[in-house]
């Protein structure tokens, strides 16, 4: 079987530890060479002819944009992902308009990581992983909800339980419910499953997930 | 020092883990990371020097990073906080 290799251009040894750990269980793809810099990605290029470069947006020497736009021109067989945690969409979009394969953003779960960057490599291009919708953004900002609120709701959509939302959300079960009693006064509710049929009525969330009475 | 970089290093999340036993792995895998992490409780330490530009990067990127270190370690919840 011929390893995918895939380069991580970061900054952060931080995030390339915790790629590395997300991705060791892959037998498939394999890391060839880490750049902290944008300066040192083509030449790095160069030497270990990667699949796949997994692109840090901000970077010292050249940022992420101008990387790409080099890579594409000097490497048009290499295939870019960029993994950011920029969701401005202006920036999403110049990514795609400079031929990023993939744009992922730092909220994905490590879980998917391996997936997104097989689907790069086969020549999927796909929209932003991890990226609350602009759509749900809009109506969020109409029901006063703030960021947290929103992803809290989406969660919600889903069936998981408070202690399961506070896991995968890094926070307190009792924050949870602090955030789910604003939800609630926010939106006019009194129950998740009230919360669940407003998210899906008013284009908070995309799908009625599970059950609602 | 420029003021960035001083709010760079002085930036500070903490992490709260659900087994204290493997609290000593989360540490070294930080700092293999090039952060500083220390003990504060039985299974929490705060962590520095996370090399973000900001609070919201900082726990973004240290989240990411946890849930990396959690497949390793399963059944294990994380709790980050300021």
């Amino acid at each position: 079987m011929r390893r995918l290799k895939v380069l991580i251009a970061d900054d952060h040894q931080l995030m390339i530890h915790a790629i590395r750990l997300a991705l060791e269980d892959n037998d498939d793809i394999e890391i060839v060479a880490e750049a902290d810099s944008g300066s040192k990605v083509l030449p790095l290029i160069g030497q270990t002819s990667p699949d796949l470069v997994l692109l840090d947006m901000r970077m010292p020497g050249m940022d992420g944009l101008k990387v790409l736009e080099r890579v594409r021109e000097r490497y048009p067989k290499v295939r870019v992902a960029i993994l950011s945690a920029v969701d401005d969409p202006s920036v999403i979009q110049a990514a795609f308009h400079r031929g990023a394969s993939a744009y992922i953003v730092k909220h994905i779960d490590p879980r998917d990581l391996a997936a997104a960057i097989r689907q790069a490599i086969a020549g999927a291009v796909f929209q932003p992983l991890g990226l609350i919708e602009r759509a749900a953004d809009t109506a969020a900002r109409e029901a006063d909800l703030s960021k947290r609120e929103l992803t809290i709701l989406q969660a919600l959509q889903s069936g998981r339980s408070n202690k399961q939302i506070a896991g995968e959300l890094f926070l307190a079960e009792q924050t949870v419910k602090f955030h789910l009693t604003n939800i609630y006064r926010k939106l006019g509710v009194n129950s998740r499953t009230e919360a669940v049929r407003y998210a899906y009525e008013h284009g908070l969330a995309d799908r009625l997930a599970y059950e609602v009475a | 020092m420029q003021p960035a970089l001083r709010q760079s290093e002085e930036m500070a999340l903490v992490v709260e883990i659900t087994q204290a036993d493997l609290l000593p792995d989360l540490i070294t895998n930080l700092e293999r990371s090039g952060c500083v992490a220390e003990r504060l409780a039985a299974a929490a330490c705060r962590v520095r020097d996370l090399g973000a530009a900001n609070y919201a990067e900082a726990r973004l990127e240290l989240a990411f990073f946890v849930r990396a270190w959690q497949l390793g370690h399963p059944g294990v919840d994380a709790v980050i906080s300021e």
